[in-house]
């Protein structure tokens, strides 16, 4: 067999090792940790029902809201599996191979200046084009992603006292309730002590 | 006496610039269908042209197999390997998303590993081409095939979209060998061919490239326009691509099915004569006839298929017919 190929072969192996060595992430092969689920409050307006219930037990109006209507629960990120890394390490495995076989097929052709100039030209390629491609954020097609910067703050503007507004069903409310977070539903509702009457959601003709 | 003084004969004599025109007129005609007309160009180009282009391509690899493959028995063996190992593989990655539930992560892996396989392929016939007579330094192939690895693991989605396009060029360069040994006369017209595709790619793109985008509104539009790489390329008019794709390919098949019977085959395709593998005997003879009528036979079963259901049948003929694709390789490396 050429010595010149089990040389290559040699190289390149040994190259692979140590690339993947380097590009693989501790924990590879080891199960993935699930990160708690970030929670994030709700600021600014929201489109929500508003269901107006009696209750007999409540000796005051109580204001029920639902946790998910005062915070957000952001998925968890995706997690980039062992598979989704093997592409980036597999086109840098070839691509470091295709510079040391280029190179010891160059080495073993061509007169010394042409040797020189190709090894050169190969390298400023690569030192080149790794700078560049390292300043890119994206692919040219793709969008890029917007840059870091303060997180934007919303002014707030104190409230005004709105008019007092007769509300439907003939309910009426003294000047404090009660609020009470609660953990299921999606609407609010306001529950106003009182004999049992069905649910009237706001903007139903009062009975 | 010098060699520029000797008589030339009438095979060495150019072809009257008429042949070239002709030509030349015929792939405008074609880039002028496309662009007027892409996604009918594309539907009707498949079902008239798809089977016979495949059958006479078959015709064709068979008129080029030698007698007896003596020192090439390997050289054949691994393409042969090859063809239908890669075959089965690529039927994998289609069908794997739905069959197999692969998720993408698990997709692009697959992927990766299938291209890589055709292209270290590709590079080992190159590679035992360069051992043949004539003999050529072919070192230069596996840095290549390497760096087009890298590209096929990084941007798996321009890969196969450069697949798709790169395709209909094999059959080009297919015929200009094919010119150079039989017909060296006729290589100034396709010189002409080859080099008109650039302007003519770039009129369809001004053509499309300010119009209104493609949105087909039908499962067969959408089909056609995903082949043509509109997912994979969002920056490009898919007005375009399809337009472009369609071009391409019926050049693919111009080539194919009227260019090649003409110039590659010594007899007319329905006959084996002037077939090297029939000089073994007339068992072998009889294999081939049987060869030959099996795909005539597979031809119609498309042509019933297009009839019946064309999305469908358009679909299963993608792919199946890598087979094809992957059949021009060693041919056209054996020739190089």
């Amino acid at each position: 067999m050429n010595p010149r190929l089990i040389a290559a072969v040699a190289v390149c192996v040994l190259l692979a090792a140590g690339v993947a060595v380097y590009a693989m992430p501790p924990g590879l092969f080891s199960p993935p940790v699930r990160q708690p689920a970030k929670s994030a409050w709700r600021v600014g307006p929201q489109d929500v029902k508003l269901t107006v219930v009696t209750d007999p037990k409540l000796k005051a109006p109580r204001l029920l809201i639902p946790r998910s209507l005062l915070v957000t629960t952001t998925p968890e990120p995706k997690r980039v599996g062992a598979a989704g890394r093997i592409p980036a390490v597999m086109a840098g495995l070839a691509l470091s191979s295709a510079l040391v076989v280029g190179g010891l097929w160059l080495a073993g052709k061509g007169g010394r200046r042409t040797r020189a100039a190709a090894l050169v030209l190969g390298v400023l390629a690569v030192i080149g084009a790794g700078t560049a491609w390292a300043d890119i954020p994206a692919p040219w097609w793709q969008p890029r992603p917007p840059r870091p910067g303060p997180p934007f703050m919303p002014p707030v503007e104190k409230p005004e006292a709105p008019p007092a507004l007769k509300l439907p069903a003939n309910v009426t409310l003294p000047a404090d309730i009660q609020i009470e977070v609660v953990d299921a539903g999606e609407g609010l509702r306001l529950a106003i002590p009182g004999a049992a009457r069905p649910a009237a959601p706001l903007g139903t003709p009062g009975r | 006496m010098s060699a520029a003084a000797l008589p030339r004969t009438a095979e060495d004599a150019p072809a009257p610039p008429a042949v070239g025109l002709a030509a030349l007129a015929v792939t405008a005609g074609l880039a002028l269908i496309a662009c007027l007309a892409p996604l009918r160009a594309s539907i009707v180009a498949v079902f008239l042209f798809a089977g016979p282009h495949n059958w006479l391509e078959a015709r064709y690899f068979l008129s080029r197999l030698p007698a007896r493959a003596g020192r090439l028995r390997g050289y054949f063996t691994l393409a042969f390997a090859g063809i239908v190992g890669l075959s089965a593989a690529f039927l994998v990655l289609i069908a794997g998303p739905g069959v197999w539930c692969l998720d993408g992560e698990a997709w692009a892996v697959v992927h990766g590993i299938v291209q890589t396989a055709l292209i270290l392929w590709v590079a080992l016939l190159a590679h035992m081409r360069g051992h043949t007579n004539p003999r050529r330094d072919r070192g230069w192939v596996w840095p290549a095939a390497l760096l087009l690895v890298a590209f096929a693991w990084a941007f798996p989605s321009l890969w196969s979209a450069a697949l798709v396009y790169t395709h209909p060029l094999l059959a080009l360069w297919l015929l200009g060998r094919e010119l150079q040994r039989s017909r060296p006369e006729l290589l100034p017209a396709l010189r002409l061919v080859l080099m008109s595709l650039p302007a003519l790619l770039a009129l369809l793109w001004w053509r499309h490239s300010g119009g209104p985008e493609m949105s087909p509104g039908d499962l067969l539009g959408m089909r056609i326009a995903d082949h043509a790489g509109a997912g994979v390329l969002p920056g490009v008019s898919a007005a375009f691509l399809v337009s472009a794709h369609a071009f391409l390919e019926m050049l693919h098949y111009a080539v194919w099915v009227f260019a090649m019977p003409l110039v590659g085959l010594k007899s007319p395709p329905w006959s084996l004569d002037g077939v090297p593998l029939t000089w073994r005997g007339p068992r072998w003879r009889w294999i081939l006839a049987g060869l030959l009528l099996a795909g005539l036979f597979l031809m119609l079963v498309l042509w019933a298929g297009f009839l019946i259901d064309y999305p469908a049948a358009r679909s299963v003929y993608f792919a199946v017919a890598i087979v094809h694709v992957l059949a021009e390789f060693p041919f056209l490396i054996r020739s190089l």
